[in-house]
């Protein structure tokens, strides 16, 4: 199972990179199990953190689609990903940890800050995205909603609009940067990694 | 030379081994360290790990397909009508087999009995203990001047006068306003308490029925412009058609409204989990929560939250089992014991409280709403629920 998943990998994040939703769902659910199993364990079995974090890092992972390709490795990409939201949990886990300790207070896990740590919001940013869209370009928006709300592949797009495909492609890539440029406008640009496949590679 | 033991100590810590010292040492060592090696530990961690092994295999794949239909909704459904309006369901069928999966598992995997237990219970040898009167037809009607006429099989039939001098007479459950000059723009309501349940026509000739514990605020009159109603806790509409006056129902409390297009459809707003539950059998409506907007379908169910952005469509919905209520039948799907005892405590007015651990499992059938609460209970506790009946209408399962 694991070869044969490394074998279809490539493709599958060529066709997450032009908006296969159902190539993405593959993908999430090839790491799933591992990476929440990791992360249950840095969150002491609790189970909403440890699901959220990782569908956080999934989040990214859709909305930075038109890059994933120039990541060479992506296994090793999203376990740093998901390693870098862990460390963040351990150090305040360990703060706490020995806080606690030298004020000899009783240490209870579920009293710690990181599981108080508040969820994407998933309403605003969608409504963020909305207003992005909607001030797109009239030819770019409506590549874009062929897309993503009539579920078009790339190349049904250019033969229904008669265009070349690369301009499908490259539309959309640039409708996801505007869409990434009004996240991080209003303050979601580090919250959701953007940044983080510069950082990492 | 920290990467070796920044690696051990990391490892510890996965193990919950970690001692004190070693807490303190790791504290230190990570905020020393270059940030990218202790990545690179952990990822070595990660990939160390043997894969685990699914202890339920398919809640895993509706968790999944639960966390990415949330992703995925967020750049699309956007709802805009550049293109094509056909597109709206795309999404929300991807959806389905997920929500009904989440349902489905999130309920738990112990169904109790998945036979109908369609009630018929022999009331000979429980006579003489306390017992609940089953509901009944009836609610409140309250005229805009705060004047309240009960609405029961005594009323009806009676002129009512209120205060204001606006006459009423109540024709079996149509309220009809014998007062021409009482304002149409007039706001009445006709609100049901625990254990009544009622059914009128308004004005333009829809037909409403209330739930218990319900209410519909409603113009005397329909004049121009849309048919604006709202309602709390559960009703079921026949909206009469008119595409010059397009009929809206307002959920009270929430920004959710349901733009009908002529139509028959359910609304289940108690809230018990959180959820809004809007089923349409015939017609079209157009479902908006404030934030998102669904068209329906015939047989979908849209469950939605008042406070928040997630929602599930349900697909083949068996219509009957939704209006189960108004047909004088409760209907549960795969319920828990708390919307199970929700159910039963707005139609025999009773408080219910647990002791010890609730009864886990689900519940699955129809019970007929005529039935007294033991006789109830007694086809419930066929399944395996032990209760106890006090004074008061106190309910005590065990």
């Amino acid at each position: 199972m694991a070869n044969k998943h490394k074998d279809i990998e490539p493709d599958l994040i060529r066709a997450i990179a032009v908006g296969d939703e159902k190539a993405f769902e593959t993908l999430y659910g090839y790491y799933h199990k591992k990476l929440h199993q990791f992360l249950l364990k840095t969150t002491q079995n609790h189970e909403e953190t440890a699901s959220d974090i990782l569908q956080e890092a999934f989040l990214r992972v859709w909305l930075n689609r038109d890059k994933l390709t120039e990541i060479e490795n992506f296994q090793a990409w999203i376990y740093k990903v998901v390693s870098t939201e862990a460390l963040t949990l351990i150090r305040k886990e360990l703060h706490q940890k020995t806080k606690a300790d030298r004020l000899k207070l009783n240490h209870d896990h579920n009293e710690t800050a990181f599981f108080i740590q508040k969820p994407v919001e998933f309403g605003e940013i969608k409504s963020i995205i909305k207003q992005a869209v909607l001030q797109l370009p009239e030819q770019r928006r409506s590549i874009y909603i062929l897309s993503r709300e009539e579920g078009l592949s790339p190349s049904e797009i250019a033969e229904k609009l008669n265009i070349s495909i690369n301009t499908v492609y490259n539309t959309l890539t640039s409708a996801l940067k505007s869409i990434r440029q009004a996240l991080t406008t209003a303050g979601y640009g580090v919250y959701l990694g953007i940044l983080i496949i510069l950082r990492l590679f | 030379m920290h990467k070796e033991r920044i690696s051990y100590l990391l490892n510890r810590y996965y193990e919950n081994s970690l001692s004190y010292d070693e807490s303190i040492e790791l504290s230190l060592l990570i905020n020393e360290t270059d940030q990218d090696e202790v990545i690179n530990a952990l990822s070595k961690i990660i990939s160390a790990a043997p894969e685990p092994e699914s202890e339920n295999v398919d809640f895993d794949e509706a968790e999944i397909k639960y966390r990415v239909s949330q992703i995925l909704a967020l750049d699309s459904h956007l709802e805009i009508k550049a293109v094509a309006v056909k597109s709206k369901f795309k999404l929300l069928k991807y959806g389905v087999a997920a929500a009904a999966a989440v349902l489905i598992v999130l309920l738990g995997t112990y169904i109790i009995s998945r036979n109908s237990f369609i009630g018929s219970a022999n009331s000979n040898n429980i006579a003489k203990t306390i017992d609940v009167q089953p509901g009944n037809k009836g609610a409140v009607l309250v005229l805009s001047d705060g004047t309240e006429v009960l609405l029961d099989s005594v009323s009806n039939g009676k002129v009512i006068v209120g205060r204001d001098g606006s006459k009423i007479r109540i024709d079996n459950g149509q309220i009809v306003y014998l007062d021409k000059t009482a304002k149409a723009s007039n706001i009445n309501t006709v609100r049901t308490p625990k254990g009544r349940q009622y059914h009128l026509t308004l004005s333009d000739g829809t037909k409403v029925w209330l739930n218990a514990a319900s209410s519909i605020e409603y113009p005397v009159a329909f004049t121009t412009g849309a048919r604006k109603v709202t309602i709390s806790g559960e009703a079921y509409f026949e909206v009469a058609k008119n595409p010059k006056k397009p009929f809206r129902v307002n959920i009270a409390d929430s920004k959710t409204n349901i733009e009908v297009l002529g139509t028959h459809f359910n609304v289940n707003t108690y809230a018990d989990n959180g959820n809004y539950k809007t089923t349409l059998l015939e017609g079209s409506i157009k479902l908006n929560t404030g934030k998102l907007e669904f068209l329906l379908k015939p047989n979908q169910q849209a469950i939605t939250q008042p406070q928040s952005d997630q929602f599930q469509i349900i697909e083949n919905i068996n219509p009957e089992d939704i209006v189960a209520w108004k047909n004088d039948l409760f209907y549960f799907n795969e319920a828990s014991i708390d919307d199970v005892m929700q159910e039963l405590a707005r139609w025999y007015n009773i408080d219910v409280s647990y002791q010890g651990s609730k009864p886990s499992g689900t519940f699955t059938g129809k019970i007929d709403k005529n039935l007294t609460l033991r006789q109830a209970l007694k086809i419930l506790g066929a399944t395996r629920v032990k209760y106890e009946l006090l004074q008061n209408n106190k309910l005590i399962i065990q």
